[in-house]
């Protein structure tokens, strides 16, 4: 923070790897952490802040956004900021060193300058686990505490919609992967494909949702799709009622319905070109 | 990833105690249950897998006693952690020569390798996860000692514990990743269930000391043995010799924080879009050859092949 004036930082202390600062604005005030501030930091870190009362304006990244009390975000000391404080306001400031934070989040990126609050269900679990560090007396062992925020913050993290970063990208091809693959053999159900990526399948939807598409929508393509092999296939006998059931489609007009839809031609017409 | 549901509501009364008793032993482990007024009793049991643990929700309407014997222990010994929240209701423990009254403000662990009665009176609506002894040792060493100890609200992160509990149990599967819930879930219980460990407080010994701070900073770039000296006020040639008197030196100690933590990163899911030069550079890697080179040594496998 460079322009301290009119802020008072309460307290201020380090629990092993992160420090912890609570800080009071009597007034509105704005804190710029500008180019020049970066080239004399030593070592820049992320600043995890939990807004505790009072409201502000973050401008980050290119971006601008609101932040309420009740809300946390995530900054990161390599690019300049500037934080409005409207009135009065108190905030819980946690310095993490990067490789913390680049340990617990695979994407950091789409984590930055985001609003982390109602819209996040397991917000409430991080808003609580900061207060209690701030509390904290000191006697539980600081590796743990940076650990429980740590979590606390990718649980959070886990849910927030997706914006496209390299990153995300990446996660929604490897992701197709995995439906196609599982898909392709058998009717696997979205929650399965999250669970192996060890992500929520609610993040597994906004990732898809981030790139365009639907992961339901993509589902029932590769289905269709291993449905107009199998009509296909002169090994392969089966009716057509059989082979929607097979592929997963309960109900044979749906069936007959997407099928046409996707490839423009009905089951039967497909089997006897 | 679906719960599982058991409920008296449909069972004939003269049958509703081994229904229940089968419930609790199919859902939880084998106890003997003894029910009060089974023409009045209503119970039900929803659980959820999350991974290596499972969320058991109880609601029961009626007195019952649970009991773990020692000849059950003796029959059935698949060993198992729980922490149990009661949420309203009133009962009690009777667990390793204790006897503690359940308060809806409070948790408490109990371990089946040891007998133990469990009462709830007139009503009961519970939440509890259930864990093996494995599991629970990887997590902290402390939390044993905590077993049959009532953990009060009043300790903030017993708060944590079951501000927890109650927070899975109210979302939706979908909304939570299982591997980061028990990953939080086992650093929240370290610290509920920490205070009660008798080890020493790492200032004590100057080789655990370092080695705290050493675990902090591991995966910064070019950390060398003079930062952790200044953040102690001693000298580089005093570290030195803190770990040779341990018969190890920091390189090597620094050297296998290091590989210890890429492997996590790598057997973690959520990392599987992270290329492998990135992961060794987030643990304080600059070269990735020679962290290919040093993964191999250490585990006997490529980075790239442990995915």
């Amino acid at each position: 923070m460079s322009d301290t004036c009119g802020v008072g930082i309460v307290t201020q202390r380090c629990i092993g790897p992160l420090q912890v600062s609570h800080v009071i604005a009597e007034r509105t005030r704005t804190l710029r952490w500008t180019p020049a501030t970066i080239s004399r930091s030593a070592r820049p870190r992320f600043v995890l802040i939990r807004m505790r009362a009072g409201h502000g304006w973050l401008h980050h990244r290119g971006g601008e956004v609101p932040v309420c009390a009740g809300e946390c975000l995530l900054l990161d000391e390599r690019d300049p900021y500037e934080l409005a404080f409207v009135d009065g306001s108190e905030s819980l400031w946690f310095h993490l060193p990067i490789d913390w934070v680049e340990g617990c989040l695979a994407d950091t990126e789409v984590a930055v300058a985001v609003p982390l609050g109602i819209r996040q269900p397991c917000a409430g679990i991080l808003r609580d686990v900061m207060d209690t560090i701030h509390a904290d007396d000191g006697t539980s062992p600081p590796l743990f505490i940076a650990r429980s925020l740590c979590t606390a913050l990718a649980l959070t993290v886990d849910s927030i919609e997706v914006r496209s970063t390299a990153h995300s990208r990446k996660t929604f091809k490897s992701l197709q992967r995995t439906l196609a693959e599982l898909a392709s053999t058998c009717n696997v159900t979205v929650a399965e494909i999250a669970q192996a990526h060890g992500i929520s399948s609610r993040y597994l939807h906004a990732i898809y949702s981030a790139n365009g598409t639907s992961c339901g929508r993509e589902l029932i393509r590769v289905r269709l799709e291993r449905a107009q092999r199998l009509l296909i296939d002169p090994e392969h006998r089966r009716s057509i009622d059989d082979i929607a059931w097979q592929c997963g489609f309960s109900d044979a007009g749906h069936f007959r319905r997407r099928f046409r839809a996707l490839f423009g031609v009905s089951p039967s017409a497909m089997r006897t070109a | 990833m679906t719960d599982t549901f058991w409920s008296t509501t449909d069972v004939p009364r003269s049958s509703v105690r081994d229904f229940w008793l089968d419930a609790v032993r199919r859902a939880i482990n084998v106890v003997d249950v003894r029910i009060e007024d089974s023409g009045t009793f209503k119970a039900s049991l929803r659980q959820r897998r999350l991974g290596p643990l499972s969320l058991s929700h109880i609601d029961v309407h009626g007195t019952q006693v649970v009991r773990r014997t020692p000849s059950i222990i003796a029959r059935c010994d698949t060993a198992l952690f729980s922490v149990i929240h009661l949420r309203a209701g009133a009962g009690w423990l009777k667990h390793c020569g204790r006897e503690v009254a359940f308060r809806p403000d409070e948790c408490v662990i109990v371990d089946n390798r040891e007998p133990y009665e469990i009462a709830i009176v007139g009503r009961g609506e519970s939440l509890s996860i259930h864990m093996s002894p494995d599991w629970l040792a990887d997590q902290a060493d402390g939390v044993r000692r905590a077993v049959a100890t009532p953990l009060s609200r009043s300790r903030p992160w017993a708060a944590r514990l079951m501000d927890l509990l109650n927070t899975v149990h109210s979302l939706s599967p979908d909304d939570v990743s299982t591997d980061l819930f028990v990953q939080h879930f086992g650093t929240t219980l370290a610290l509920a269930a920490g205070g009660f460990s008798d080890a020493a407080p790492p200032t004590c010994n100057g080789f655990q000391a370092l080695q705290v701070t050493l675990a902090e900073r591991a995966s910064a770039p070019n950390l060398r043995a003079e930062d952790i000296a200044s953040a102690h006020r001693i000298s580089a040639r005093q570290v030195q010799n803190v770990y040779a008197a341990q018969g190890t030196t920091f390189h090597s100690e620094l050297m296998r924080l290091r590989l210890e933590r890429a492997r996590a990163m790598l057997r973690d899911k959520r990392f599987g879009s992270v290329p492998v030069e990135e992961i060794s550079r987030r643990c304080g890697f600059t070269d990735a050859r020679h962290f290919r080179r040093r993964f191999r040594q250490l585990f006997d496998v490529s980075p790239a092949a442990l995915r």
